[in-house]
């Protein structure tokens, strides 16, 4: 079962790209550059901005360059580790 | 001279003041390796580009940087104005004072900021004349990041000094097309003497940034984050003309893809906005590639291959290979899209200028100010000396301010060729368009 936080990205990434399914159903493993989320480079960076602006975070650049953003589940531990440098929580493996 | 401004603290967002104006775009069909698609801008300089906000703080360290060259002189062409015996009063914004000796690098020195503060390792990018090339590089000497250069092929054989110019600077550069790259071998296969375009050296470096690791493009013109890095010399040209105790009828600009345009004319266009005087924005473009002037409003792909997303612009097609001419840096098939959408909406004028008359009035300029002006930065001169004669017969005072975007000291070949009388026809570029435009037809509707 995901947990809240992986939820929500998962919320704003079928919102964003207006992709009929739940948020729940988007599986960790789904790739990004595939259907049905089919993201290229100036969308992904569409989405983080509008992850950062459910967040209530600002993620950092570096760590946007240098991830390896594959699947679904790789953009939700993007999201985690910037929340948890934020302080925002406490452990991205308790997330 | 100038009067006394300081560096501008803020770049300037025209789209604040664009009621109505979207910035969409619509993706290409994917082309993904085993790594998936790479993000090829910094968040912070994507958030720049499609920012609502006014103004935009230029961090301290870029503001640093622009310290050593600016505000570049604004300055009265008394000498000029006397040799024409126009009532006119003529002004130029001097961007060959920077160190790069173009307005280039005031983009080139924020975006390699950026990009060493996101952890990349190099940039690549495509170039026409090689300003942008050579600034570029030079930004990216002072960030310590590797550069490597596409330069369109016609280019890169009329102005070896360039190449030299960018390689002291630590730059690997390249003709393009070239066989380096998918995009390069494609285009040499159906024409191997084709001499290039920004579009195809556009191609040939998105290839290279999708597959190099820590290596990502930069572009030099078009993007709304370029346009907005730009505007520090129409902010400091407004302060100037003010302290000068003069204001500008008509502002002019030579257009490649917008950069020295939107940098001096959009801030002008802001005090429209707020004191209601109008400025007359004029763009001037070669007649081998009058994208505004004859081209199509319509979707299109900012490179050769159409692996970028699409915009909304006007276009001679992405496919469309201009003549060689002799202001390389003008050689794109597009303009930006905000500016587009500007023309679109009769905010901006826009006229083309053949090469002979570019040419002459480089060498008019010249021989008056004693400042050799880049083939670019002529077409906007040419456009003057139209109007400081017409000045002249009407006996209308009209004050005149255009952008020097650079120094021609790169391109004395090119004015060799003009005072030998060597100097290419248009003919065989008005062909060129007449074609491009035939394909794009369909479209027109």
């Amino acid at each position: 079962m995901s947990d809240p936080i992986s939820i929500r990205v998962k919320q704003v990434l079928v919102d964003l790209l207006d992709i009929d399914m739940d948020a729940e159903d988007v599986e960790d493993r789904s790739p990004l550059y595939s259907t049905p989320i089919s993201l290229d480079s100036l969308t992904l960076l569409r989405l983080i901005a509008a992850l950062e602006k459910a967040f209530s975070c600002e993620i950092d650049d570096e760590a946007v360059m240098t991830a390896d953003l594959v699947d679904v589940g790789s953009l939700v531990d993007l999201v985690l580790g910037q929340l948890a440098a934020a302080g925002l929580v406490a452990d991205p493996s308790l997330a | 001279m100038s009067g006394p401004v300081n560096v501008p603290t803020h770049w300037y967002n025209v789209v604040a003041d664009l009621a109505g104006y979207v910035a969409e775009e619509r993706r290409p069909a994917l082309q993904v390796g085993t790594h998936g698609i790479r993000p090829q801008l910094p968040l912070s300089i994507y958030r720049q580009s499609v920012s609502k906000e006014p103004f935009i703080e230029i961090p301290p360290a870029v503001r640093a940087q622009y310290e050593r060259w600016r505000p570049t002189p604004l300055v009265r062409a008394h000498r000029l104005e006397r040799l024409l015996n126009t009532p006119a009063r003529i002004y130029y914004k001097c961007e060959a004072a920077s160190p790069s000796g173009s307005h280039k690098l005031n983009s080139a020195v924020a975006q390699a900021y950026y990009y060493k503060k996101a952890g990349v390792r190099g940039l690549v990018t495509g170039t026409g004349a090689g300003q942008w090339g050579t600034a570029l590089s030079m930004a990216c000497a002072a960030y310590g990041l590797e550069c490597i250069v596409y330069m369109v092929r016609c280019s890169y054989e009329q102005k070896p000094q360039r190449r030299i110019l960018m390689e002291l600077n630590g730059a690997q550069v390249l003709p393009s097309p070239s066989l380096t790259t998918e995009a390069g071998r494609s285009i040499l296969a159906e024409d191997p003497d084709c001499p290039g375009s920004l579009s195809v050296a556009s191609s040939e470096a998105h290839e290279i940034a999708q597959e190099g690791e820590g290596i990502r493009y930069s572009a030099g013109s078009g993007d709304n984050h370029v346009l907005l890095h730009q505007t520090v010399i129409g902010q400091e040209a407004v302060a100037q003309m003010q302290a000068l105790g003069d204001y500008p009828d008509t502002v002019v600009a030579a257009l490649g893809a917008g950069s020295n345009f939107a940098g001096i004319a959009m801030p002008f266009y802001q005090q429209s906005q707020i004191t209601g005087r109008p400025t007359r924005l004029v763009a001037v473009e070669p007649r081998s590639c009058p994208k505004l002037t004859r081209g199509v409003y319509m979707w299109d792909h900012h490179d050769a291959l159409g692996n970028t997303p699409m915009s909304k612009m006007y276009t001679l097609g992405h496919t469309f290979i201009p003549s060689p001419i002799h202001a390389g840096g003008l050689r794109y098939h597009g303009a930006a899209p905000v500016i587009s959408w500007m023309y679109h909406e009769g905010l901006i004028d826009a006229v083309a200028l053949g090469q002979s008359q570019v040419f002459e009035a480089g060498v008019t300029f010249a021989r008056a100010e004693q400042l050799i002006p880049a083939p670019e930065s002529a077409h906007a001169i040419a456009h003057v000396i139209e109007r400081a004669v017409r000045a002249r017969e009407t006996g209308k005072a009209e004050s005149i301010l255009f952008n020097l975007s650079g120094h021609g000291l790169m391109d004395l070949a090119s004015y060799d060729k003009y005072l030998s009388g060597l100097l290419e026809s248009d003919s065989a570029a008005d062909e060129d368009v007449e074609r491009a435009l035939a394909k794009l037809e369909p479209a027109r509707v």
